[in-house]
């Protein structure tokens, strides 16, 4: 085949988990490596997107961001459309957010109706281990349960310093690259990611 | 906007960048004709080449330096596999260069071909490259249909379909799903162009009636010009269907009834009064005067249409009025005077009037003698009060009149060729 | 479970996520405007709604909402709210599984149990890839919410397929000299639009050819066309018949291009404006001129939602308001919330028509009955509507003009087909709707019973039984309330009216711009406005030319091995890119 059909492969990884767990610090950090002290839900975060080497595939991650939707448990059936991930963030230092993640990979099933659940690529971030000392889910039990659902790959960040983020993020395109193509997709014919060219003459002549 | 000086520090620095620019270019360009004459066969040059070319696909050395590196590699390989591979990698570049840059570039499909013969396992792609490619003609490309001249891409792949000796039908289908794609394939001149000599090949091969695969042509061009009267390209292929087709007064007919109901919803269709003079010129039918007023009255529609055409028009008016108003006298005299004739080519050109020993056309605007060599028993030619400027092609008849008329100089060969000569009242230098 | 929103001051307090309110918390947000979103539905939409059929199921088989106003005291400086039911659900029944059927729910634990035990087992495992809209919309493609999704970004959330085909419901033609049959045969017929496809067309004769092309060309500038001036306050069918138009073209012109319930009540140049709107969104994205969103029209009110979210909306699903709170001077200052919580709102209240006050009594007015129907047949099949073989699907829009089946039919037939190709349904299902117009007094019943035949007779005249291919089928009647809602006349109040059962986006987008007009009166701020870009792309790209001579990028082109050749320019490009991503903000 000719090299300019060769299709660039584009995967959307959702980040999941309560308010306040540093989702989008998380995401600032691997992409943007800028990580800011001062908490604000979330306001601006969109997706961000990079471009990752997985085993010499060029892959674009596009990383969504809650935008905040998540507070009231209020995200869409829209945002979790064609994840081929799913982030699962909890703070170390508070167990509430850690005890949601049940509900949170629930949800997520339940809104992104993947084919295969017990199979879909989840990835579990206990994030803000910069704060060691106020920790109060140890990480045993973290690992205990992300074994209970089938084995997620579990990793312990600190968006602040930098920590694992890199090594967590090349997992999360690795298992999403390996989900690909486990159904017939059909794109849409039309999206305005581009603008349109303006149409030569309006109307039929 | 374009006649506003624009911002003089930006100028600058587009300056600056656009002589940077050609200093790199330059230099490039001049190490890699150093590296040629030195004879440096190097395959390492092919990135840079590669680049290059991009930028520049009509220079013709790159592509033959080129052809030098890559005919050595292939010489020092042996297996086909990678030969394959080579060629597969010139195939890539200028698919580039024709996709993404340039799709006129003729010294990129010359090389794409000088490739392509190579690997026959890859033909069938290349319809699909040239379809993808033609089909920018139809659309509001912005980058590539202002430089898009689909001719040399039609020619590789009329070369490509005689490669892979493909049925012709497929293309004939190809075509009509190109000209009624949207609202600009029904005026794809190309895909028309096209479509005529598949129908040849498809005449050949299948050895069906040509005048069978005209009239269906002709349902074709009727569904193109019902749905728009003002496609050019839909009426030239009528016209060349017109020629081709076996004369048919039936055929004639249906021409023209269609081209009068299209005039009857837009009467300002020119292309539909011109295609009906056409086909009444070619009807042996003897018109009579009713139908000669309205197709005179038709003539000067089209003059107040498009005046730029008028002597065209008058000249067709000409023609009509030669062959359908009883002008010859007698089995040998031709009279037509007082007509407003522009031309009298239609009489020369007629079997009818072979016969004819005398023609006389004075007090007309006939500003030209044509070859009368076919009137072979014509003797006298009277054409006194014209608007000829040049003496010609009357050379050995017995009696030339050509009184009053424009003609300024006179070749004295000629002029002795004719028993009798009378050149009063033109404008004679000497 | 009653968590506390905070009581941050906002701005605007929006109710429903419908369209109208989506569009203004979205632009609202981009102008900083600080804003509480509230919707007391599980999930986005209000009444552009998309449903999964297990939803749809839940929203059809429940019984009509009570008004319960237990919880209303009457409470000082405050209008208690009433919920109002915009539907009313007059039929609904599903093909029961075979008793041979092995129950398999099981293996999908995912699968919420609220269908009915005795639905066909292959319904209720594909209950999520149903996207059922409660109203069918469709957008122009030059139209302005498709130019507010460009040129506000929002438009990069979604995905559109350009809708296949238009067809309209017709009696064959009879040829010259031909004697009419008994009775007329009807078929849909394809409304060609593209010169293309009116070269291809075979139903339409060739003088029609000219005449629709010339119609469609001429409708641009039809304002200063004599024969409009002379015809402009005449019915729109009396100047169509004076521009020699065959009925069959009328058809096509009154129902399928300027989209009219009937030909009598729009005169020409109401009826050519709609022309024109039309005739400026052909040819931009395909041969009709409508798009519609993959997975369903509430994903647009979910865009337009995001977009409000990220720029400080807050959202809460699952929460209704109860009373409107007011000042001494008629101004809203606040609402109470379903847990009774009290929430401020500076600038204004935005309310949808399914609150009214309590003691309003719902007076008749206009609806729209609407049958749903799941299907394993195509009404319009795909091969034929694409022309390829072996297609996947096709999205299709139909009109049977009034009077096709019978008197009772007063108004247009709108017919809807939808497919796994806008990921509306899954493989091999269809999504069918039919909707027509309801007039003040007319029977449920009767409109109900017209509907249901017009179904059954579509499927019998492809030899097709109904019951055998509809797996489920539903209809209802939903409310077009518009003007007074017994609520006071506050200045910052607004309540937005129903959509007004069209089926391009048109007046609810006028709607969202007048209010916000007037939530931000006197400060000139865009509706919308283009999105800021934080790549600063446009100055950072290295120009082709410059790439292609090694400028700039000297070290990278050095790279390129042999090897490589080919791939040069993508991976170039990967790496600018890369670049310019890293440095955004």
């Amino acid at each position: 085949m000719s090299t300019s059909s060769r299709k660039k492969v584009l995967l959307k990884v959702i980040i999941l988990g309560d308010s306040g767990v540093g989702k989008t610090s998380l995401m600032n950090q691997y992409v943007n490596k800028k990580f800011s002290n001062q908490y604000k839900a979330t306001i601006g975060a969109d997706f961000l997107t990079k471009d990752v080497m997985v085993d010499d595939r060029l892959v674009t991650m596009q990383i969504w961001d809650t935008a905040g939707q998540e507070r009231f448990q209020s995200l869409g059936v829209a945002f979790y459309r064609g994840a081929d991930s799913c982030v699962l963030v909890y703070d170390c230092t508070v167990s509430k957010t850690f005890e949601n993640m049940n509900a949170w990979r629930d949800e997520f099933l339940i809104q992104a109706g993947p084919p295969d659940p017990d199979n879909f690529p989840f990835v579990v971030i206990g994030n803000k281990i910069d704060m060691e000392p106020q920790r109060t889910v140890p990480a045993k039990r973290a690992m205990a349960w992300c074994q209970s659902k089938g084995n997620i790959p579990y990793f312990e960040t600190s968006a602040k310093e930098a920590v694992n983020v890199e090594q967590a993020f090349q997992v999360i395109a690795k298992t999403a690259l390996g989900k690909e193509d486990e159904e017939p997709f059909i794109p849409g014919e039309v999206d305005f990611g581009d603008e349109p060219k303006e149409a030569k003459s309006s109307g039929c002549c | 906007m374009h006649n506003r000086p624009r911002n003089r520090v930006v100028d600058e620095k587009e300056l600056d960048e656009k002589r940077k620019k050609i200093t790199k270019w330059n230099q490039l360009k001049n190490q890699i004709f150093e590296e040629r004459k030195s004879g440096a066969i190097d395959p390492n040059q092919l990135p840079k080449l590669n680049n290059l070319i991009l930028l520049a696909p009509e220079f013709s050395s790159f592509w033959n330096y080129r052809k030098e590196i890559i005919t050595d590699q292939l010489s020092q390989v042996n297996s086909e596999e990678q030969k394959r591979d080579i060629y597969k990698k010139e195939l890539a570049l200028t698919e580039q260069v024709l996709s993404e840059r340039h799709t006129k570039s003729y010294l990129t499909w010359h090389h794409r071909k000088w490739c392509i013969v190579h690997v026959p396992d890859l033909w069938q792609n290349e319809l699909a490259l040239t379809s993808k490619l033609l089909s920018y003609d139809n659309r509001n490309s912005v980058t590539l249909s202002l430089t898009f001249k689909p001719v040399h891409c039609w020619n590789y792949r009329e070369f490509v379909i005689k490669l892979l000796n493909l049925n012709p039908n497929q293309e004939l289908d190809y075509c009509y799903s190109l000209l009624t794609t949207g609202n600009e394939g029904v005026s794809n001149y190309s895909a028309y162009h096209y479509r005529s000599a598949m129908l040849n090949r498809k005449h050949e091969e299948e050895q069906i009636d040509f005048d069978q695969l005209l009239l269906e042509e002709w349902d074709l061009v009727k569904n193109a010009v019902f749905t728009d009267s003002t496609n050019q390209s839909a009426w030239f292929y009528n016209k060349w269907i017109q020629q081709k087709m076996t004369h048919s007064e039936e055929f004639i007919q249906d021409q023209v009834e269609t081209c009068e109901s299209i005039i009857e919803i837009d009467g300002e269709c020119k292309w539909a009064t011109l295609t009906i003079l056409w086909n009444e010129m070619n009807s042996n039918k003897q018109l009579s005067e009713e139908r000669l007023t309205f197709l005179f009255e038709q003539i000067e529609n089209l003059i107040r249409l498009d005046p730029l055409r008028k002597n065209y028009y008058l000249d067709v008016k000409s023609d009509l009025l030669l062959l359908h108003s009883k002008c010859l006298q007698s089995d040998n005299v031709f009279k037509a005077n007082d007509l407003n004739l522009t031309r009298f080519d239609a009489i020369v050109n007629n079997a009818k009037y072979e016969n004819v020993v005398e023609l006389d056309l004075s007090n007309n605007h006939i500003r030209a003698i044509p070859n009368l060599s076919s009137m072979k028993n014509l003797k006298r030619i009277i054409l006194d009060h014209n608007k000829i400027e040049f003496l010609e092609n009357v050379e050995g008849l017995d009696y030339v009149s050509i009184k009053n008329n424009q003609i300024q100089h006179t070749d004295e060969k000629l002029v002795n060729s004719i028993k009798k000569i009378d050149l009063e009242g033109n404008p004679l230098i000497n | 479970m009653a968590e506390h929103l905070p009581n941050d001051q906002y701005d605007v307090i929006i109710s429903s996520t419908g369209l109208v309110q989506s569009l203004l918390a979205g632009a609202l947000c981009r102008v900083e405007k600080k804003v509480l979103h509230l919707d007391m539905n599980d999930r986005y939409g209000g009444q552009q709604s998309t449903l999964n059929l297990e939803e749809f199921h839940q929203f059809i088989s429940r019984g009509q909402h009570s008004t319960d106003q237990s919880n209303h005291e009457k409470k000082e400086g405050a209008t208690s709210l009433t919920y109002q039911d915009a539907y009313k659900i007059l039929h609904f029944d599903y093909k029961k599984k075979t008793t041979t059927q092995e129950d398999t729910s099981e293996q999908n634990t995912f699968r919420r149990s609220d269908l009915p035990n005795d639905m066909d087992e292959a319904l209720v495992s594909q209950s999520r890839r149903f996207a059922i809209d409660l109203t069918s919309q469709l957008l122009f493609s030059n139209g302005e919410i498709v130019q507010l999704l460009i040129s506000s970004a929002v438009g990069r959330y979604l995905e559109f397929k350009c809708i296949d085909a238009i067809m309209v419901y017709v009696p064959e033609q009879i040829k010259k000299g031909q004697k009419p049959p008994e009775t007329l045969n009807y078929r849909f017929e394809k409304v060609p639009l593209t010169k293309g496809d009116i070269m291809k067309n075979t139903f339409v004769s060739l003088p029609e050819k000219s005449y629709l092309v010339k119609f469609i060309t001429s409708c641009m500038d039809y304002e200063s066309q004599p024969e409009f001036q002379k015809y402009q306050n005449e019915p729109f069918i009396e100047y169509l018949r004076a521009k020699n138009l065959s009925p069959l073209l009328c058809s096509f012109i009154i129902y399928a291009i300027a989209m009219l319930q009937d030909e009598k009540s729009v005169n020409a140049r109401d009826g050519m404006s709609r022309v024109k709107l039309f005739i400026s969104s052909l040819g931009r994205y395909g041969s009709t001129p409508f798009l519609y969103p993959l997975f369903g029209s509430a994903e647009l009110n979910q865009a337009f939602c995001r977009v409000a979210a990220v720029y400080g909306a807050t959202y809460v699903l699952r929460r209704g308001v109860e009373n409107v709170v007011h000042d001494v001077n008629e101004n809203v200052t606040g609402i109470e919330c379903t847990q009774g919580q009290l929430l401020k709102c500076s600038s204004g209240f935005v309310l949808d028509r399914d609150y009214c006050a309590s003691n309003v009594v719902v007076s008749e007015c206009n609806s729209i009955v609407r049958q749903v129907l799941i299907s394993d047949s195509a009404l319009f099949d795909p091969n034929q509507i694409t022309g390829k073989e072996n297609s996947l699907g096709c999205a299709v829009v139909a009109y049977i003009p009034p009077g096709s089946f019978g008197n009772d039919q007063k108004y247009c037939v709108t017919v809807m087909q939808v497919d796994q190709t806008s990921s509306c349904a899954p493989k091999g299902k269809f999504l069918i709707s039919l909707q027509i117009k309801r007039d003040q007094g007319d029977s449920d019943e009767q409109v109900l019973s017209l509907l249901k035949t017009i179904s059954t007779r579509l499927f019998e005249s492809k030899n097709i039984v109904f019951d055998d291919v509809v797996a489920y089928q539903a209809v209802y009647r939903q409310l077009i309330r518009s003007g007074n809602c017994g609520l006071p006349a506050f200045e910052n109040l607004f309540v937005c009216d129903d959509a007004d059962g069209s089926l391009d986006y048109g007046y609810l987008v006028s709607r969202a711009k007048n209010v916000f007009e007037k939530l931000t009166k006197g400060q000139d701020f865009e509706f919308l406005p283009k999105m800021p870009n934080p790549d600063g792309e446009d100055d950072q790209r290295v120009d082709e030319t410059s790439r292609l001579l090694g400028l700039g990028l000297e070290e990278q082109s050095a790279k390129l091995d042999q090897e490589e050749v080919v791939e040069s320019k993508d991976e170039t490009n990967e790496q600018i890119t890369e670049e310019q991503e890293t440095k955004q903000d």
